[in-house]
């Protein structure tokens, strides 16, 4: 950081955590270099992108889409996507008939190894509640409207399961390559919010 | 199944008759354990609830809830 003579005041949290943070490094119990290497590990290695990626295998091979959806903890692994937040998952397939919307009613359950961090909206009572209340209603809200022929399944993840949305391959993508389709694939479309 | 589940997290079910529809493998049951249990073990099945069983009139036809619960907390019907 550059001089400056009014840097940002820290929020009573922020300070809150730097200040235990200096204590356990003082004391030997916290190493800084590992403090950074968590860090990086939530910015660079966990997101989306993770979760792209298997759709994206999915669209493109038939076999992998059949793995992924009898055993997902697997078939994930095999693009090697593993870790805490994600040792049990379960993948559920929209098709044009069936809309799959994932929630966690207690708090903010996510899977973090394909997804990263969970939203601020996807730990809000509101979502929380009207997902299993009334998400045809929910959904329309969020510019996601279907049909009365489309059948809404909600899926309340817990601490042992955590769900992963395979989206339906938009149309007129028959000649993009998996890294393409990869780029096409959102975060929401995932979770169940969004269609692509 | 019926569910007698009452944890917070599954209260919305309890009571609720479902379908299960996916057997996982069995976890710790954490209510036990943070209760000075220890550490127990459960299969834990995926329940199948129409938005009609928990909500009645209030519920909609085409939506249903899924919630993974112990097999404690489940019981015939």
């Amino acid at each position: 950081m550059t001089a400056d003579h009014h840097p940002a005041e820290l929020a009573p949290i922020e300070a809150r955590v730097a200040a235990i943070e200096s204590v356990l490094v003082e004391k030997g119990i916290l190493d800084t270099d590992a403090v950074d290497e968590i860090v990086r590990h939530f910015e660079d290695n966990l997101g989306p992108m993770n979760g792209a990626k298997v759709v994206a295998r999915a669209w493109t091979d038939p076999q992998y889409k059949d793995r992924l959806l009898t055993d997902g903890t697997d078939a994930i692994k095999d693009l090697g996507f593993e870790g805490p937040e994600g040792n049990h998952m379960v993948v559920v397939e929209n098709t044009p008939t069936v809309h799959n919307l994932v929630v966690c009613t207690l708090c903010s359950c996510y899977p973090w190894t394909v997804l990263g961090l969970p939203p601020k909206w996807y730990k809000a009572p509101a979502y929380r509640s009207r997902a299993v209340r009334e998400p045809r209603k929910l959904l329309a809200e969020l510019g996601t409207v279907l049909g009365d022929d489309v059948e809404i399944r909600v899926w309340d993840s817990s601490a042992e399961t955590r769900y992963l949305v395979l989206p339906m391959r938009p149309d007129g993508t028959a000649d993009m390559s998996e890294e393409q389709l990869a780029g096409l694939v959102t975060r929401d479309s995932m979770i169940g919010v969004a269609r692509l | 199944m019926a569910s007698t589940g009452a944890h917070p997290r599954t209260r919305y079910v309890q009571g609720k008759r479902g379908t299960i529809v996916r057997i996982d493998p069995a976890a710790n049951v954490a209510d036990i354990e943070a209760h000075g249990g220890g550490f127990v073990t459960d299969p834990i099945y995926s329940v199948r609830f129409t938005s009609r069983e928990l909500w009645g009139d209030g519920g909609a036809d085409g939506e249903t809830m899924h919630v993974d619960l112990y097999e404690r907390y489940l019981q015939d019907s």
